[in-house]
Formats: C-alpha cells, structure tokens, sequence
C-alpha cells in the first residue's frame, strides 16, 4: 500500500494539472462551469496527498521519468515523500481546495472565469511539485513555476495598470532571489558527489563531511536563504508581497498567505541538514525573521486597507518562522525546525480564514477594503464576523488556538538557542539571540494589537457603509492610485451588485467555516501531543537535527560545526526543554494586553486614535507610508537601473557604433579624398603618368 | 537517406528558381508556391529528424565514397560535395526549416509587392541556410555561408522599412568584411593541417580536418622562439581569431553588434524572423563547429577575453534592450543579450555548457523568431512598434497576448519552457569554469526578465490605448477604435501555434534533444576535458591555460609548427 502510494505520488500535482488545462483549454465552452475540472483536480489531489501522509518516510522516492540531461546536469523528475513533503502536501492541497470552492461564488461573473481557474490549477500543480521534487533542480523548476502563477494571478485584472505593475514586481523580486537559488544549485552541483542534486545526495553526510567546506556551507546557506528571503517575503525583498493584494481576494488567500509564500520557509527547513553547518547563516536567518517581523508589524499598525494588514501580517508572521528555523543551531535545530514548520502549518489556516473573511467583507461591500469607509459589519455579516473572530484569536495567540502553541514553541525555540549559544559550543552569540527572543515577544504584541485593530473597525462600533459620497472614498482615492481606483471598484464590483450589504452565500461562508475549525483545533490536535513533530520525523536527514552529546567532538572544522553536523548515533543526554512557563506566561501576557487594548481604542468610535497619532507625528507618518521601503528601492534601484540602461543606449549608438562608422570611413576616405583625384579623367595626366612610369621601370631595370 | 538530405537543402532553391522565373505570378499564387516548398521541406526534415539516429558522433545521411564523406566535386584540389547531418546540426537543420513556415506566413498578408520574387528570395534563403548546416566540407561550407548573404540583403533591401538601403549595406558590408577573415581562418586550417598531418594529407572535410587538427599538437610555440617573438601570437591564437572575426560579427558578440539592431528595425517581418532565429546561429555554430572543434587551445589561451565579452554582452544586451521604445529593437537587443549566454556556454568548454549552447541556439530560434512574428502582427495592424503608442492590447487581442506572454516567458527561460533547458546548464557549466563570470551573467537573467515584463505591461497589461490615425486622421478620441483591427487571423496563428509547441514541448522534454546532441557535443569536448585534477586547479586560481596544457601533456618541442610568418602567408599565396 505505501508503496502503491509513493509510486503514484505524481499523480498528486498531475491532477490539478489537468484541471486546469482543461479550464484553460475548455473555458470557452465551460464557461461559468470552469471551476469543475480545477476543484475537482485539486480535491483528488486532496485525498492522494492524505494516502501519502500515511506512507510517509524519509527514503521514501520514486522517479517519473527523466527530464532532460545536459552533460553531467542531470535532472530526473523524482518525488520524495517524507514527513516534510506529506505535511505540506496535505495543508496545500486542503487550503486549496476549500480557497477554489470559495472562489467560485467570489468570482463569480467574473470576465476571464475559466483564466482565473486555469491559473489556480497550474499553481496547485506548481506548488504540489515543489514540495514534493526530490532534488534541488525541480524544486527550482515548481519555484519558478509558482512564481509564473503568482504573476499572472496577481496581473489577473489586467486592464487595471495599479495589478499590472504589482505583477511585474512579484515577478522582478522573485527573480532576484530566484538567481540566488540558481548559484546556490551551480554551487552544490559542482561539488557534490557524481554532480547529483538529489537531497538524499547533497544532504547525504559523506557529501557534506568530504565535500562541502564550512566557507562553502555558509555561503550556500545564504544564498539559498536569499532566495527564500524573496519568496518569503523577508527584508529586503518583501516589497512585492504588499503590492501583490491588487489579485482577487481567494489568490490572496491561497498563493500569498497560505501556500506559496511559505515555500522559502520549506526550503530552508528542506535544507536544514546542511543549514546546521553554517551556524552563522542561521543565525543571519534568525537576525532576518526578526527584523522582517518588526518591521512588518510596525507597518500593519497604520495601514487603511484590511487587505494591506493582512498582507503585513503574513510578511510578520513569515518572519516569525524564519526565526524559528534560524534558531536551530546546534541541539535546538530539531525543536526549532518543528516549531517553525508547525507555525506554517497552523498560519496557514488562520490566515487564508482571514484572508477569506476580507474576501467577504470585499464582496458585500461592493469591491470597497478600505476600513475608514465601512464600520460595525458585524450584524450584516455573521457567519464572516463569527469565523473572522476565530481568525483573529488564533493569529493573536490566545490559548487554545492553533495560532498560540506555535507561536510560542517558536518561543521557547529562541531561548533554547540563546542557552546553547552560550553554552561551551556555541559560538557565543547568545545575547544575540536574546535580543530576538525579546523582539519576538514585542512582536507578539504588535501582533495582536493590529490584529485587534482591523478587527474592532470592521465589525464593531456604529454601521457604516460604502457610500461614494464619502469624504473617505475621495481622500483614498487620491493617496495612492488615483486613476486605477475607479477602475478596481468597477471591476470588483462587477457583478457584486446584488451582494452589496449581505452576507456572502454558503459556497463560500462554508470554506470559511471549516478553515475556522481547523484554526480552533490543530494547534491543540497536533501541538501538545507530538503528532505534528513525530510526523516530521519522517523527514529526509532530520535524524541528524537531533539533540545529542555535546562535550564528544572529533571533527576537526570546529566544536560548534562538528557538534550540530556529525554524531547522529551519539547518546541523547540533553534534550531541550519543550514547554516553558514563562515563555507561555508572557506569550498570553501580551497577546491578550495588545487585543484588549485594541479593543479600548477602536471598539467604539474614539478619538484616542487619532491624537495618538498626532502625538507620536513622524513615527505614525513613517509607519502609513511603509517606512519609504518603496521610494528607496525606487532611487536605489530602479533609478540607476534605468539610468545605466539609457547610458548603454547612447554609449551604443555614439560610442560602438561611432567607431564601426569611424571604420568604415577609412576607405571611403582612402578611396575617395586620396586616390579619387588621380581619377579625373585627363588623357594628357593618364600619359603622363604612364610614361613616368615607364621611365621608372627602365630605371630600376638599368640600374640593376 | 542520403539522397533526401540533397533534397532537402535543393528543393527551396528549385522553388525558388521557379518564383524567379515567373514574376508576373500575383501575390497568391506566389505564396501557396513558396508555403508548399516550404512545407514539404518541413516534411522531408522531420522525416530526416525522425531517422536520425542516437549515440552516434559522426556525421549522418552522407554519401559515402569509401572512406570519405560526399561525392567528388573537384579532383584536384579534392573538394567535395557533401551533405551530412551531425547532433549539433540536425536541429538547427529543422529549426530553419520550421522558421521557414512562420516567415512565409509572417508575409502572407503583407508583401503585396513583387511577391513572387520576395517568396524566391526567402527559398533561397533557406537552402543556403539549410547548405550551410549540413556542409562537411569547409568549401562548401563557405560557399553556402556567403550565399546566405545575397537574398537577405535583398530581401532588407527591397521590402524594408524606410532606411531599407542603409541597413542592407551596413548588414552586408559588416558581415562580408568579417567573413573574408574567416575564409583566411578556414584556409589556414586546411594548409596547416596538410602540411603538418602525417603523409601530407590535403583534405577540406569538416570530420576530417576536426579529427586532424585535434590530434594535431600545433598549439604551442617552442620556448626559444616565444623568447625572440614575444609580441606574436600562437597560431592557434591567430587562426583562431581569424574564424573568429565573422563568426563574432554573425552572433553577434559585443562589439560587433550595432549592425544586428537597424537591420532588424528595417527588415520586413521575414526578414527578421530568419535572421534572429536562424541566421545568427550560423555564427555561433560556426564557433562551435571550427573554433572550439579545431582550435581548442587558441580558445583556451583567449578564454578569459572571449567569456568577458561574452558577459558584457549578456549585461550589454539587457540594459540596452531596457532602454528601447520600439519592440523590435527592443527584442534586437534582447538577441545580443541571449546570444551571448550561448557564446558563454560555448566557453565554458565542458559538455555541460556546450549541450546547453547547442540546444539554446535552437531555443532562442524558436522564441525570438515568435516574439518577432508577435511584433509583426502588432505592426500589420497598427503600422507602429513604438511601445508608448500602445496599450491594453490584451483587450482587443487576446490570443496574441498568449502567445506574446508565452514567448516572452520561453525566452526569459521560466522551467518547463524551452529557454530554461538552454540557460540553466550553460550557467552551470560556466559556474564549473568560472563561478565568477556565471554569476555575473546570471545578473543577465534579472534583466532579461524586467524588460520583457516592462514590454509587456505597456503593450498588454492597462487599459486599452491604441494608436489611432495612420489612415484614421479624422478619430482623435484616445479611446476611439481603428475599425479595421481585425482579430488574430489564421495565418498568423498558424505560424504561430508550431513554435509555441515547440516551446513548450522542448521545456517538458528536452531529452530526445539532448540525446542527439550529446554524442557530437563529446567530441568538441575531448581537447578539453577537464578531469577532477583540472578542476582543482581551476579552484586554486590556476589558469585554464595551465590546466589544459597539463591535460593535454607537455608541449614537446620536437613537433614546433613553422613560424607564424609562413603559416600566415602560405593562404595569401593560394588566393
């Protein structure tokens, strides 16, 4: 049976795939019926994906066929089905599902139905690939691949110039991290055994103990942490996932909260056999997750659009598990690398729950998202206002919802890391490590307060709906994209008429429903009993990650490499702590204090807000406008790019091709200026020079 | 099968003998002429692709006379004419005759005028084409080489844009100047390798002079004479910049590039098409083909000038392409960009890199001859490839923008389509030779994607904005519609519809194309295979230059060719 699973593993990304060409091939005749193939494909890939999660195990491959070999880069299109893959396999393919159900009712009237399925299917197949390829290549290839989806989902209203450009950035910013992928696979090709990118290869221990020299692990960890850092949103190159909110709300949901964007985040943990050789990357990747997570937090405090927030939000949380992962070094990696992973697991939920919720509050209120021009939703819209709460409690991290266990495995992960780090093998970078833990908990905080915040001014306080008279639409319609704005409404609106002021229909309250439940139980099912980390057990070199004696070391690269690589069989002596009181204490200190303190300013209409906002001035102003990230990247980059393009230009038809012109010259000069006058066609100069001629040679001839 | 390969390559040239002969024949009578020459052509090399067989190195579907490779043509000296097919070539062979199709049906609307000769010009365009990449014989070769020339020029020339004149002079001037330096390189070949070859072997066949030249060791000057001669370069350094002079300029490599931009602003839709998907592979299948083959340690020692212009072609390319306001040189540049990552992959020198050049040749073929025909669609309606006139085009031509966005994404090498299959292992072969200039040219790959991306947000993405007026001066509304903007019509997409399965089908299974490029690719390989000793060296900072002379054994001064004087002069005394 298990191996009757694995062997058809392929079948998991091959069914959306056929979904979606055949909504892509049939849309013209299936037209408003093109969500059938797609949700179907998706839901079949659902129930594979729960087959595999029963068969899975860390040398569990199968090979497809061979996709092409180009001297000695080989690449096969192999699936591994490990605890890694199985887990991520199950929570994608489940969000999907439930995300293409609710967009059947949220798209529905949509010009380019059968598109927007297409794509959802082409994604799902793309993202199922990635996490289940078995070599660096193929994930690269499904990394790419989503990308793609992402642009064209992103792009998907594609008369609106405000998603054109928001396309074209994801796709620029994910290029730029994508070539760190790329150099990081050129790297590890040429240097692993029989230049094989399989993982069970490259994270093979004799590959990494000959091979791959500490300097070389570090750098590799970087590069492909770069590479994650872009798909993953992280500082610097988070800038496209705000921007990417112009795609229709279920894309939101599934592609840039839930799944894709969570990719990074698997690739390191995929990865984490050989991140544990480079202490130091990891560190970098902790040092990252934390600034990401402030800043984005600091950001999502300000920001006018619900959908805005809760793109902030997920770039913060994304953030959150880069910390965890940064914060296996030595024997936390394993405790870290399943606090990071469960994080993803549980965000996941919450997150496309919340996504969905904006949906509905979008699509009863005609295509409007800005907060200043809707209040008090929670009569109008139950069902939304009900799964919504649940949303924003699991995100805050109220006990016992999924949000808080992980929240705060990821936690306790920190202090372990700091401990160890002071420890006589770590590296003594414990207060580093401290600092985050302490931010992580500001975080938290912050979390919960701007959570609470577009929670309070959605649904509570007097009603208040969209009116095009309002002072509000005028003002927003200025701030920032001033053309596209009408243009977004309309085309939002299109079709949403006869929804505006209601609750949105059960296609898609449904979808919200169960993804509320999953919110409310995996925490609790699969945190405190171990099922979430025996599961992941199950995961390719992950025996390694385990605590283990700390004081034998032979190696010679150093104690701190040595005792975090080698040494799998070694005894366990000292395993860290997994529950901490006063991390759990703090943990719900805080998430309480910053939604109870919401509650104060924003439950009802006050002007607290607003004289807060005066009072603190340049901070509140810098937070509304994103901290310039935009307009720096703008003169940084963009700028002198464009600005050198232009030089090439002129340097090009003034300098290179003066000079061919500059050669070409010469013969006309030659031709023309010197040995043209002696053309000029006198009979009396031809036989005078004929006769010089003469006399010349009959000289030469007689002096010789 | 040796009689259909001549078939092939002279079916176009008696269809086009036809076309010449009857020019009062109207516009379509002409082109159903040209499109079933064209046609059965197609047919008859894809059979010849289907036959091809794998694992084998040597050339295929060659008469064989005895031992040697084609039909007596001249006796004495023995030029032969003969055809044959290798892995490096067998696709180039088919992408031309692919080409072929989207071209004709690129003109079908729009050569209204002495149509007959411009279908002529194009069938003769391709057997030279399809000559040139079968020749095993060097004379042949270059006959088929500078013949490729005549009906271009003609058809720029002719059936161009307003500074037709200009850029067919400067087209033919450019690349005649530099090829005249490769005949010299080509003849330099033949005489070295006649006076230096046991028994004084006098041969011009491709096979022959590659196995020749390889075992040949003519590469280093004895100590003594590099000590009284420093200022000359080695032969082999020399001969191969000689090939290299035309060949760079067909590529074309930076900074031999600014002919390849006006000629493709110029030229007719056709025209363009062939000359960035087939013509400029002439150039770098014939660096492939004689300057890596038979002169490998003249490329080794130029290495680390050839891979720097090769990156700053890529980077070049990119930038310039970025700063463009009209598609078509826009994708000009984007042509030198690309074509450079294919020189690299060349340069890499490791079958790695060069499988991956082989097959990105045909890749680029394929996209840019698409993205090309793409432009000519736009300008049939439109009569402007000024990116700034347009907009929101998806709205008013929807399958257009398909393909425009799948060829646009082939060519930014996104996997699964056919450039990743190309790019992804010229860069990692590039990384094993030199992690710098890889990761240099990678920067490439940012760029690529910002311009075809920026292209298509203003031509495609917002809302619609056509340019109005050519002959509508009376509608100045911005949004008032041409009323003649036709939808995509079935000319076009069948020109269309094969390449963009082709880039779809080589992105998801490039194998078959590997497996019949590897064995030949094997060969080139040889002089420079790079052992595991080698690749350490390389890490240690050793030069390539080193590495392969420790591969290749020391240079042993018993077998010291004549000095360069008489080996330069001896092609000057033949002519």
């Amino acid at each position: 049976m298990t191996r009757f699973f694995v062997n058809n593993a392929w079948l998991v990304p091959f069914c959306p795939l056929v979904g979606g060409l055949t909504a892509a091939a049939g849309g013209r005749w299936l037209k408003e019926r093109s969500h059938w193939p797609v949700v179907v494909g998706i839901g079949l890939a659902f129930l594979i994906s729960l087959g595999l999660l029963g068969s899975a195990g860390p040398d569990q491959r199968t090979i497809v066929y061979e996709w092409f070999q180009a001297g000695d880069l080989r690449v096969p299109i192999e699936f591994r089905v490990d605890g890694l893959t199985t887990m991520m396999l199950s929570m994608v393919t489940f969000v999907s599902t439930l995300v293409a159900v609710f967009a059947i009712g949220y798209m529905d009237g949509e010009e380019g139905y059968p598109r927007f399925f297409a794509v959802v299917g082409l994604f799902v197949f793309s993202m199922t690939g990635l996490v289940l390829s078995g070599n660096y290549l193929l994930t690269y290839a499904f990394w790419e691949g989503v990308g793609v989806c992402s642009y064209l989902l992103i792009g998907f209203w594609h008369s609106k110039p405000s998603a054109a450009a928001a396309a074209k950035k994801a796709f620029l910013v994910n290029r730029i991290g994508d070539v760190g992928f790329a150099i990081a696979i050129f790297w590890l090709w040429s240097i692993s055994s029989n230049h094989d990118l399989s993982y069970d290869v490259v994270m093979s221990r004799s590959n990494l103990l000959n091979n791959v020299s500490p300097t070389a692990a570090t750098a590799i960890a970087l590069l492909l942490f770069w590479a994650a850092a872009a798909k993953s949103a992280q500082v610097p190159l988070y800038v496209w996932l705000p921007d990417a909110m112009e795609g229709p709300t279920p894309v939101s949901a599934l592609i840039h909260a839930a799944t894709m964007v969570t990719a990074g985040v698997y690739l390191i943990a995929r990865s984490m056999p050989l991140m544990i050789f480079a202490p130091l990357a990891l560190m970098t990747v902790a040092i990252v997750g934390c600034i990401t997570a402030l800043l984005a937090a600091a950001i999502a405090l300000t920001q006018t659009d619900l959908k805005r927030v809760l793109a902030y939000s997920t770039v913060s949380q994304l953030g959150f598990m880069f910390m965890g992962l940064g914060a296996g070094v030595g024997n936390v990696a394993k405790f870290a690398v399943v606090a990071a992973m469960f994080h993803l697991f549980t965000h996941a939920f919450f997150k496309a729950l919340l996504f969905l919720g904006s949906g509905s509050v979008m699509h009863a209120m005609g295509g409007v998202i800005d907060m200043r021009r809707f209040r008090g939703l929670r009569h109008r819209l139950p069902y939304t206002f009900w799964t919504f709460t649940v949303g924003v409690l699991a995100l805050s991290g109220i006990p016992p919802l999924a949000g808080f266990f992980s929240k705060d495995e990821i936690l306790v992960a920190l202090k372990q890391a700091a401990h160890w780090m002071n420890t006589e093998d770590g590296l003594g970078f414990g207060w580093v490590y401290q600092i985050i833990y302490w931010t992580a908990v500001l975080t938290a905080f912050l979390t919960a307060f701007y959570t609470g915040r577009a929670y309070f001014l959605t649904f509570f306080g007097p009603e208040k709906l969209p009116s095009p008279d309002d002072p509000e639409a005028k003002s927003d319609a200025d701030a920032s994209h001033s053309h596209p704005q009408a243009d977004a409404q309309s085309h939002d609106a299109h079709g949403h008429g006869s929804h505006f002021g209601h609750e949105s229909g059960r296609v898609m309250t449904v979808p919200m429903m169960i993804l509320a439940a999953c919110a409310i139980l995996v925490g609790v099912v699969f945190g405190p009993t171990h099922l979430f980390a025996h599961h992941l057990d199950k995961t390719f070199g992950y025996e390694r990650l385990s605590p283990r004696v700390t004081i034998e070391t032979s190696m010679p690269e150093g104690s701190a490499v040595a005792a975090a690589a080698a040494h799998a069989e070694s005894t366990v002596v000292h395993e860290p702590e997994s529950t901490d009181l006063a991390t759990i204490s703090i943990s719900i200190f805080v998430s309480s204090l910053g939604l109870v303190l919401s509650y104060f300013l924003y439950g009802s209409p006050s002007p607290t807000p607003s004289k807060f906002a005066a009072a603190t001035g340049k901070m509140y102003r810098a937070s509304l406008n994103k901290f310039y990230i935009d307009e720096a990247y703008q003169a940084g980059v963009v700028r002198p790019a464009l600005g050198l393009a232009v030089v090439v230009e002129f340097f090009d038809i003034y300098i290179v091709d003066g000079l061919v012109r500059l050669t070409s010259w010469i013969p006309r000069l030659l031709g023309r200026e010197l040995l043209g006058p002696f053309q000029n066609g006198l009979i009396q100069f031809y036989a005078g020079v004929t006769a010089l001629g003469i006399a010349a040679f009959l000289w030469i001839l007689l002096l010789n | 099968m040796a009689t259909l390969l001549v078939l092939t390559v002279l079916l176009p040239l008696a269809g086009s003998l036809f076309l010449f002969l009857s020019p009062r024949l109207d516009m379509k009578k002409a082109r159903a002429v040209a499109l079933s020459v064209a046609l059965v052509t197609l047919g008859f090399s894809l059979i010849l692709m289907f036959v091809f067989k794998t694992g084998m190195a040597a050339p295929q579907f060659a008469f064989m006379d005895g031992e040697k490779y084609g039909l007596s043509w001249m006796e004495r000296p023995d030029i032969r004419f003969s055809l044959g097919l290798d892995g490096l070539s067998i696709w180039l062979f088919g992408l031309t005759s692919l080409l072929m199709i989207t071209a004709i049906f690129a003109s079908w609307e729009s050569i209204t005028e002495r149509a007959p000769l411009h279908y002529a010009f194009m069938l003769a365009l391709e057997t030279g084409l399809l000559g040139l990449f079968c020749s095993l014989d060097v004379v042949l070769f270059y006959v088929f080489f500078e013949f490729t020339l005549i009906p271009l020029f003609f058809l720029i020339g002719i059936w161009g844009g307003p500074e037709r004149r200009r850029a067919s002079v400067t087209f033919f001037l450019y690349t005649l100047a530099g090829s005249l330096l490769t005949l010299l390189g080509v003849i330099a070949l033949v005489v070295i390798h006649y006076q230096h070859s046991v028994g004084n072997v006098l041969t011009f066949s491709i096979p022959e002079l590659r196995e020749g030249l390889q075992a040949l060791n003519w590469e280093p000057w004895s100590e003594s004479w590099t000590r009284t001669h420093p200022w000359t370069a080695s032969p082999q350094v020399l001969v191969f910049l000689l090939l290299f002079a035309g060949f760079a300029i067909k590529v074309p490599m930076f900074p031999f590039h600014t002919w390849l931009p006006l000629a493709h602003v110029e030229a007719p839709t056709a025209g363009s098409i062939l000359l960035a998907g087939v013509l400029l592979k002439v150039g770098s299948y014939g660096l492939m083909r004689f300057n890596l083959s038979m002169v490998p340690h003249g490329a080794a020692v130029l290495w680390p000038m050839l891979a720097t212009l090769a990156v700053i072609g890529i980077l070049y390319g990119a930038f310039a392409a970025l700063a463009q306001t009209d598609i078509k040189r826009l994708i000009a540049y984007s042509s030198v960009s690309h074509m450079g990552f294919i020189v690299l992959g060349l340069f890499a020198f490791n079958s790695t890199g060069i499988n991956g050049a082989a097959i990105q040749m045909v890749n680029h073929g394929i996209t840019t001859g698409a993205l090309f025909a793409c432009v000519g669609v736009l300008y049939e309606r439109y009569h402007t490839r000024e990116i700034a006139d347009m907009g929101g085009l998806w709205n008013r031509l929807p399958l257009l923008t398909f393909f425009f966005i799948l060829a646009s994404m082939g060519s930014a090498a996104l996997p699964g389509l056919n450039g990743f299959v190309g790019e992804f292992p010229i860069l990692a072969g590039m990384f094993e030779r030199s992690p710098r200039a890889a990761a240099l040219a990678s920067i490439g790959m940012i760029v690529g994607a910002w311009y075809l991306l920026w292209m298509l947000q203003r031509v495609f993405f917002g809302p619609l904005h056509e340019p109005h007026g050519h002959n509508h001066e009376a509608s100045h509304g911005a949004l008032s519609t041409p009323p003649d903007i036709r939808p995509i019509g079935w000319h076009e997409i069948a020109g269309l519809t094969p390449l963009m399965i082709m880039i779809v089908f080589i992105g998801v299974f490039p194998q078959p194309f590997f497996d019949r490029i590897r064995p030949a690719v094997s060969l080139i390989v040889v002089p420079f295979a790079a052992s595991a000793e080698a690749r350490i060296d390389a890490e240690k900072g050793m030069t390539i230059h080193a590495s392969l002379e420790k591969n290749f054994g020391p240079a042993s001064k018993d077998l010291v060719v004549e000095p360069i004087s008489q080996v330069a002069s001896t092609p000057k005394g033949r002519r």
